[in-house]
């Protein structure tokens, strides 16, 4: 990233922990720290339940209602996201962040059409009114490549297919010109032709704005796609960060190694890779590393203290005691 | 539910037009309970027409007419269908008067609820928190306060009244319907469109006014249709009780209690507002049923 | 053997046992013991406090008490007419002041307990009136010794004198049975021998009757006295019996456990078609309708009231006499009261009957309906007025209130709106009255029977009363001399004169008098119920069917 390029998110040990009567405290996200430039799309990779999907309710202050976020610091357009008050937050929900949720099925309402749906943002964020918000509605829609859009804006959701539905969503998303983008696992519900086809929507519209975009996935292969740089997530932290060039080429932690050796290539005939064993629990992470039940190199250091960060350039780091080799 | 893309890409839906979407809609009718529409409709019918169907003043009666037995008895006259009562006050009248009193009651009582039980159950459901513990600490406080006492002594204090029966029936209504609300909103707010217009930064008012209530509507009217039956048989025994609607107005409650003390030799001034009530109620329990058992498969089949 | 999912013979067995066995009769309605034969069972509402004591005796527990023991006078059960009871004769002073009561010999307290005594006599009065008392007729027994038992000379064993501090012409009726502050004299040797808790709870009288057993809460049992001084009772058990509910009262009546009930005349149609007959105690209530605001000189003096209009009290009196015109009294009578009752042609304690406070002249208005519209035009309201007319239930005569809402349709039939306001009477109307706050209103109220005019007017109509319907100079007037007056045929005079001059100026216009009702069942004959009161007495008169 060059100096010219402009920070839209900077996040600092970002903490969500739930707090369960049944399970005690639940840490989801355990200390998370990346940022996030202009036009750059940062992928956020990760099984479930990892924390991804909590980081990105977190940014956002939408998070459950038992569960809290504190953090350093959550730095965005010149303000601490963490100390602004939910009333300060709507403000920039929708406008200034938006995000595109993983199904567009359960997210649209299902009482109102497809046209309601998008003049609601745009008449609260933009004030458009009358005629100029129905043409404004019908051109976000043509933006997303939606087909005879001056039908469609009379339909409802269960008239739609799932693409069709996604592509709306995403026009929701855009409507407003967010400065920052957060697409939690966009294409998952869809199938996979369409996948590709949002997915290339998906890149066209940001570099038309500029926005910065975390894309968050537990598919690899979406991530090569479409992010510029990854962050790996395990058990509520980020264990390797890199540009994905670098990092599919010479993974260093033992995980992100794991991972990529349960892509699917053109060569694999025999069975697809798998990781033994299943995340830890939440509630209760072992000490030291966290990835040390499953790690095929864990030694005794490592399940004793949690590895510390080792920053190996400007945006490459990894924790891990015993890094794979280059 | 995913829909695949080649089933309704909305294409051909939008070119069947809106007669398919209607007849689709008609299909996932249950068969319409015919008997409680038609006393409702009967009860609705009476009370609004009240004046015009009544043969004589309700509230005014003739001594030397006292105690006529209904037409078909010896001693009866069609003058009087249903008989009178000690006073001479026609009973068929007075029946008709009284599902006047109970329907108004009913409407102004669910009118009171629905207005205060709804934003308090949806703001309770929302919020949550502190905000939503107190609500609903208070909910149980009007609950746990014996209303029939505090009836009958607004009724010995402020002597009884319409406004008495009102104020007494709403507060016990109020919070039930509040508690339904905010159950209903309980389970709706952390659906993913809820969230989601949260994501796309549309303020809490409107997300409950917008999103949230026409999801709760369905329930609320299930909610009103029955809690009419409920009200009226409350208000019947408060005027019983003497703590309700006051003589000489009729009641059906009022008119069974009046009939207390002639079982035997005055039979049908109990019997016909006891069976009014025992109908109209039933009537609107059934309607209720029937209208959860359409609109909820309904809801949940999204 | 039973298999599963069967019937088994031991169940069947069993069923068919459970069959066989009768059914206790629903007697057991209040769980009471199954009736003794020849026995009288008597219903009541309640006995009180259950406690035999005259210092504590307050209302119901009066009843047992005056079968166990006997009182100082007695009253003619159709005339009200003092007689002699305990006491044989006795005499006023001139000056009024000085009572001389003379016992009978031969009276002697059941269970060898001695003859009866003038100590006896002020032995009773002064726990009557001790501080602790809250006896019904403390009030007045204390106001008749001026608080001082030094004004009870004991004369000799059968003679007693009483000094009265001023004239009191209801001493001797408030001394016999036919008031419900009525005493009894009971045993000084028997209190001081057991003591005060077994003397109250075991009571020792000279009445027809002994108390044999008492189930709290229950019943009574009485044993007749055989050759009583007085009366041998017709029956030889009496059973009296709480049953707080008139519906299972009648219940009983009609399945022959009970054979005696007072019951509230709206029941009286169900009692006939039950096949039972009733006995009815006639003026045991005067119901009036009252105008509210009579109060001339007081602050809530309603001058403009359409029946006072002070400015031309003429045409108020016209409009009084228009609001009485338009009363239909037989109808109330033959509907509301089923025939117990008669219609009235005069109000408050004038209450119809063979009394001597009565004028045969007072005639029952006539129903007239046009003429009271008339009037009420020439009264100024030829479109009637508005009016409130409180509407409370009176303790006891559930009547009053069906009365009060039939005269509120009448008055709506001669074009005046009556604004009909249901309310309690403690403390709500009461207080009202208390305060004289009746402007605007005309209500209907119903008092008991009063042998004394003076009396009533001392309670409810003078200016210093608690209570007052209305102030009236010349009531007032009238009533005090009714209270200094010792002679009776002068006094009634000046009662005649106080009711002619309340007729004629229609001060209340009077509806009926109401009676009491007393159902009976096969096994009784006559009954000789005291004319007004309606609590139980005279029991020792009943007589069994033949």
């Amino acid at each position: 990233m060059s100096a010219q390029e402009q920070l839209v998110l900077d996040v600092r040990n970002l903490r969500v922990t739930i707090s369960s009567p049944t399970r005690g405290v639940v840490r989801a996200v355990d200390g998370v720290s990346f940022r996030v430039c202009r036009g750059e799309t940062l992928g956020i990779v990760g099984e479930s339940a990892s924390g991804k999907s909590m980081t990105a309710l977190g940014i956002m202050r939408l998070q459950p209602p038992n569960a809290q976020v504190e953090a350093e610091q959550i730095w965005f357009e010149g303000q601490d996201l963490v100390r602004l008050t939910q009333q300060q937050m709507r403000r920039l929900r929708g406008r200034r962040i938006a995000m595109i949720p993983q199904d567009p099925t359960t997210s649209l309402n299902p009482a109102f059409t497809m046209g309601d749906q998008l003049s609601e943002p745009l008449a609260l964020h933009r004030r458009l009114r009358g005629a100029v918000l129905r043409d404004e509605v019908i051109a976000a829609l043509r933006r997303v490549k939606v087909p005879a859009p001056e039908h469609r804006v009379h339909q409802f959701p269960h008239q739609l297919s799932g693409g069709m539905r996604q592509r709306v969503v995403g026009a929701i998303a855009f409507s407003c010109n967010p400065v920052l983008l957060i697409a939690d696992e966009p294409t998952t519900a869809l199938d996979v032709t369409i996948q590709h086809q949002i997915l290339r929507l998906l890149k066209e519209l940001q570099r038309q704005i500029g926005v910065g975009l975390i894309f968050i996935t537990h598919d690899l292969s979406l991530a090569w796609r479409m992010c510029d740089r990854v962050a790996v997530m395990y058990a509520g932290r980020i264990v390797e960060t890199g540009p994905v060039g670098d990092l599919f080429a010479n993974p260093r932690h033992p995980y992100t190694a794991a991972l990529l050796a349960c892509l699917p290539t053109r060569d694999s005939v025999e069975r697809l890779g798998v990781i033994e064993g299943s995340p830890p629990d939440p509630a209760a992470f072992p000490s030291g590393c966290r990835f040390a039940p499953r790690c095929s190199r864990a030694e005794d250091a490592c399940r004793v203290k949690y590895p510390e960060e080792t920053q190996l350039k400007r945006d490459r780091s990894f924790s891990c005691f015993l890094p794979m080799r280059t | 539910m995913h829909l695949r893309p080649d089933a309704t890409n909305g294409q051909s839906t939008a070119d069947a037009g809106a007669g398919w979407r209607i007849q689709a809609r008609l299909r996932q009718f249950l068969p319409v309970p015919g008997l409680p529409i038609l006393v409702i409709s009967a009860v609705l019918l009476t009370a609004v027409g009240a004046p015009l169907l009544s043969p004589h003043v309700p509230t005014r009666g003739d001594l030397d007419r006292s105690l006529l037995p209904p037409f078909w008895a010896s001693g009866g006259s069609l003058d009087h269908p249903l008989g009178t009562d000690l006073y001479g006050r026609d009973q068929l009248s007075r029946i008709f008067y009284g599902a006047r009193i109970s329907l108004w009651v009913a409407a102004l009582v669910i009118s009171v609820s629905i207005v205060v039980g709804t934003p308090v159950g949806m703001i309770a459901g929302y919020v949550g928190g502190w905000f939503d513990a107190i609500l609903m600490r208070m909910v149980d406080l009007v609950l746990a306060f014996p209303l029939i006492l505090l009836a009958i002594m607004l009724a010995v204090v402020f002597g009884p009244s319409f406004a008495n029966v009102v104020v007494v029936v709403s507060l016990l209504i109020w919070p039930r319907l509040a508690r339904l609300i905010r159950a209903e909103t309980l389970s709706l707010r952390h659906n993913d469109f809820v969230v989601y217009a949260e994501v796309v930064g549309i303020p809490v008012w409107r997300i409950m006014i917008r999103h949230l209530f026409p999801n709760v509507l369905p329930t609320l009217i299930v909610m009103t249709t029955l809690e009419i039956g409920h009200v009226i048989l409350i208000e019947s025994s408060l005027s019983f009780l003497g703590a309700g609607i006051p003589p000489p107005y009729p009641s059906w409650g009022l008119m069974v209690a009046d009939g207390r003390g002639r079982i035997v030799t005055g039979w049908w001034l109990s019997l016909f507002p006891g069976l009014a009530i025992l109908v109209t109620v039933l009537a609107f329990t059934l309607f209720g049923d029937w209208l959860r058992e359409r609109l909820d498969p309904r809801l949940r089949d999204r | 053997m039973s298999r599963l999912g069967g019937p088994s013979w031991e169940g069947l067995l069993l069923a068919v046992a459970l069959l066989a066995v009768p059914f206790p009769r629903i007697s057991a309605l209040q769980g009471a013991p199954p009736p003794l034969q020849g026995a009288l069972m008597i219903g009541v509402r309640t006995l009180g406090t259950e406690v035999w004591d005259e210092a504590k005796a307050s209302g119901a527990e009066k009843e047992i008490l005056q079968m166990v023991g006997d009182t100082l006078l007695r009253m003619d059960p159709a005339t009200r007419e003092l007689r002699p009871g305990l006491v044989e004769s006795w005499q006023v002073s001139s000056d009024g002041r000085t009572w001389t009561f003379s016992l009978r010999a031969d009276i002697r307290f059941h269970d060898g307990w001695g003859p009866l005594t003038a100590e006896d006599v002020k032995f009773t009065w002064a726990r009557v009136i001790s501080k602790e008392s809250v006896a019904l007729g403390a009030g007045i027994l204390r106001e008749a010794v001026n608080g001082n038992m030094e004004n009870f000379e004991i004369v000799n064993a059968r003679q007693f004198r009483i000094r009265t501090p001023s004239i009191q012409i209801d001493l001797p009726l408030n001394l016999s049975n036919g008031v419900l502050q009525a005493f009894t004299i009971q045993s000084r040797r028997y209190f001081g021998a057991v003591g005060e808790e077994r003397a109250v709870t075991h009571p020792v009288g000279t009445g027809p009757f002994r108390l044999a057993s008492h189930v709290r809460g229950q019943q009574v049992t009485l044993e007749a006295v055989a050759s009583h001084w007085r009366q041998t009772p017709g029956f030889k058990t009496v059973v009296v019996r709480i049953i707080r509910e008139e519906a299972a009262m009648l219940a009983e009546l009609q399945s022959s456990t009970l054979d005696l009930a007072p019951l509230s005349v709206s029941l009286k149609r169900e009692a006939q078609r039950a096949g039972l007959h009733s006995s009815s105690v006639p003026s045991t209530a005067n119901a009036y309708v009252v105008f509210g605001g009579m109060y001339p000189g007081h602050q809530n003096y309603d001058r403009n009231a359409p029946w006072i209009q002070a400015e031309n009290p003429a045409k108020g009196r016209l409009v009084r006499e228009a609001l009485t015109l338009a009363i239909a009294r037989r109808a109330i009578v033959e509907r509301i009261l089923s025939g117990e009752g008669q219609p009235a042609g005069a109000p408050f304690s004038f209450i119809p009957g063979p009394f001597r406070f009565n004028d045969p002249n007072w005639k029952v208005p006539p129903y007239d309906p046009a003429r009271a519209k008339r009037l009420l035009a020439e009264g100024g309201y030829p479109s009637g007025f508005t009016m409130d007319m409180p509407i409370y239930p009176l303790a006891g005569r559930p009547e009053v209130e069906d009365i009060a809402h039939a005269v509120a349709d009448m008055y709506e039939m001669i074009g005046i709106r009556v604004n009909r306001i249901p309310m309690e009477y403690r403390p709500t109307f009461r207080a009202r009255l208390a305060a004289r706050a009746t402007k605007g209103m005309v209500f209907v109220n119903a008092n008991t029977f009063y042998d004394e005019p003076a009396a009533f007017f001392r309670v409810a109509g003078a200016p210093e009363a608690t209570l007052a319907f209305i102030h009236d100079a010349r009531v007032s007037a009238t009533v005090k001399s009714l209270s200094g007056e010792l002679d009776t045929e002068k006094r009634m005079a000046l009662a005649r004169e106080l009711g002619n001059y309340i007729v004629r100026e229609r001060l209340a216009a009077p509806i009926a008098s109401m009676s009491g009702m007393w159902i009976m069942g096969k096994k009784v004959g006559k009954v000789q119920f005291i004319t007004s009161m309606a609590t139980l007495n005279s029991v020792e008169y009943i007589t069994p069917a033949r």
